[in-house]
């Protein structure tokens, strides 16, 4: 018996325009699929149902630390983030019961009575950009789409403009890929140099922001050390920023696609929260979750996985999977039922979930309000998404504010 | 006084974070929240676990009564 080959190479050019025919091949061919890693050219496993990849992020047999468990090849081919920085430690690689501790001690700032009070400030975040928008000689949605989470997290942070500006550049160097290892080591050096200087100058001036709390953290006798504050200062913007444009551009997107959906939702602000989350599943801002690691040799969904493999989670698969979304690939901001995993699951688990959805939530629907007569200004089959093997955005999306005649 | 441990389905999310952690304690229901697999805690374990949930879970859906310290 053969079997149709893979509609489209995984994390290659045309799997990154849509990489839906991909996973629709996997879940059905091969749920658990051994593949080698084109970036870094590793032996990896991409997992794509829905019931395997939530089992998969739920499951302690696998671990999100590269430098602990990770195959020899996987860490000889240079992938493990932020090697030897502060950075190679924050939350997102710890396993527990030093992931218990940080999470918590981070935590204790997203209290849904602080995240509350983000609203407004975000609110008036979204209506400045929409100015800034409106003034632009070629507006583009995705550089509106970046402005908010950049200018959200900075006020949030309560953290001076311009060494943040700094960090997010260096830390924009840091993730690009680069031939040149002195300039991505550079970068985290700078990281931590800008991150130091920041907490240094907020020591003077702690105040209810998020910074302050983080360096006010107790747990007991626990607190964050300095190193930890760089790196949780520097997740804030490397988790916060990117996701966030991604799902705005994407969903702005969705709804020039779908007028009718658009139109619902205009109606009735009501929907706005379901069409949030109808997003995240549609087209969230992963396309698949960080690396995990087998810590054993063992059976996952039926495959032989030896210790040290590294393995990937397709969230956007998962949320496109048949078995669990009544036509999954049908955007409906009314759906009701399961949960999706735009925001991940189990352990890691988005942390800034409660924010992200208020960015969106403003973000989105303002864009319509504030130009009802929005159209692309490119053919649509131009519009392309960035060439990213963990993040699924848009490079840019150029529109008319004012179509004159529709 | 007995500690017991309950989850405010209104508030959970389904992130399961607590079954990840502990999977002794918690479950998701077919409802895919999150459901303790035992409503009284003894051991202080247990309840070291229980506190360590309340403190991670992203929309404050545990809740653990009875315990001394304020
Ligand atoms: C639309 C926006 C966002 C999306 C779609 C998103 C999605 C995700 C996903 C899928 C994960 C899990 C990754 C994995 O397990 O491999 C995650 C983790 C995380 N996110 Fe987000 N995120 C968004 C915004 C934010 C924001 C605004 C912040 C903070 C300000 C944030 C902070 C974090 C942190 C700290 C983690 C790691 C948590 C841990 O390891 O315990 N995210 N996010
Ligand atoms: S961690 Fe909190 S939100 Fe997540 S499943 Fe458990 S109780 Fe629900």
């Amino acid at each position: 018996m053969t079997v149709p080959a893979l509609p489209t190479g995984l994390f290659g050019p045309d799997y990154y325009q849509d990489p839906y025919p991909a996973f629709a091949w996997l879940r059905d061919n091969a749920p658990v699929h051994e593949f080698r890693f084109p970036v870094g050219d590793v032996r990896t496993w991409i997992v794509s149902r829905f019931e395997d990849v939530h089992a998969l992020l739920g499951d302690s047999r696998f671990s999100n630390d590269a430098e602990a468990y990770a195959s020899r090849e996987f860490i000889d081919s240079g992938m493990v983030m932020g090697a030897d920085t502060v950075v190679s430690r924050i939350l997102t690689v710890l396993d527990p019961p030093d992931h218990t501790r940080v999470r918590k001690l981070a935590m204790g700032a997203f209290t849904p009575r602080r995240v509350a009070q983000w609203r407004e400030p975000t609110e008036r975040i979204v209506a400045a950009s929409l100015d800034r928008l409106a003034e632009s000689e070629r507006p583009d949605i995705v550089d509106y789409a970046s402005a908010i989470p950049a200018a959200v997290i900075g006020e949030i942070l309560g953290i001076p403009f311009s060494r943040y500006n700094d960090m997010i550049h260096a830390i924009d160097r840091a993730f690009r890929p680069n031939d040149d290892k002195n300039v991505v080591t550079r970068a985290f050096e700078e990281i931590a140099e800008y991150g130091r200087d920041l907490i240094k100058e907020k020591r003077g001036m702690l105040g209810d922001d998020l910074m302050s709390v983080f360096i006010q953290a107790r747990d007991g006798d626990d607190r964050l050390d300095e190193d930890e504050l760089v790196a949780m200062l520097a997740l804030m913007i490397m988790a916060g920023l990117d996701t966030t444009r991604n799902l705005i551009g994407s969903a702005v997107l969705a709804l020039l696609d779908h007028p009718e959906q658009r139109k619902l939702l205009m109606g009735d602000p009501e929907l706005v929260p379901g069409a949030v989350e109808e997003f995240l599943r549609y087209e969230g801002a992963l396309t698949v979750g960080l690396f995990r690691f087998a810590k054993e040799d063992m059976e996952f969904a039926g495959t032989h996985l030896p210790a040290g493999a590294p393995v990937v989670a397709a969230l956007q698969s998962a949320n496109r999977d048949p078995r669990r979304f009544e036509n999954p690939d049908v955007l409906d901001i009314t759906r009701k039922g399961p949960r999706h995993v735009g925001f991940g699951h189990g352990l890691h688990n988005c942390l800034g979930a409660a924010l992200a959805r208020i960015e969106a939530g403003v973000a989105i629907p303002a864009v319509f309000e504030r130009f009802p007569d929005i159209a692309l200004a490119i053919p649509r089959d131009e519009v392309a998404y960035a060439e990213n093997w963990l993040l699924r955005g848009l490079a840019s999306l150029p529109v008319h504010l004012n179509t004159p005649g529709r | 006084m007995t500690v017991t441990l309950q989850v405010d389905k209104s508030l959970c999310g389904g992130a399961g974070l607590c079954r990840a952690m502990y999977p002794d304690l918690f479950t998701l229901g077919a409802d895919g929240l999150s459901e303790p697999l035992k409503t009284e805690l003894t051991t202080a374990e247990e309840i070291e676990a229980a506190e360590d949930v309340v403190g991670c879970c992203p929309t404050e859906a545990i809740v653990v009564t009875g315990l001394d310290d304020a």
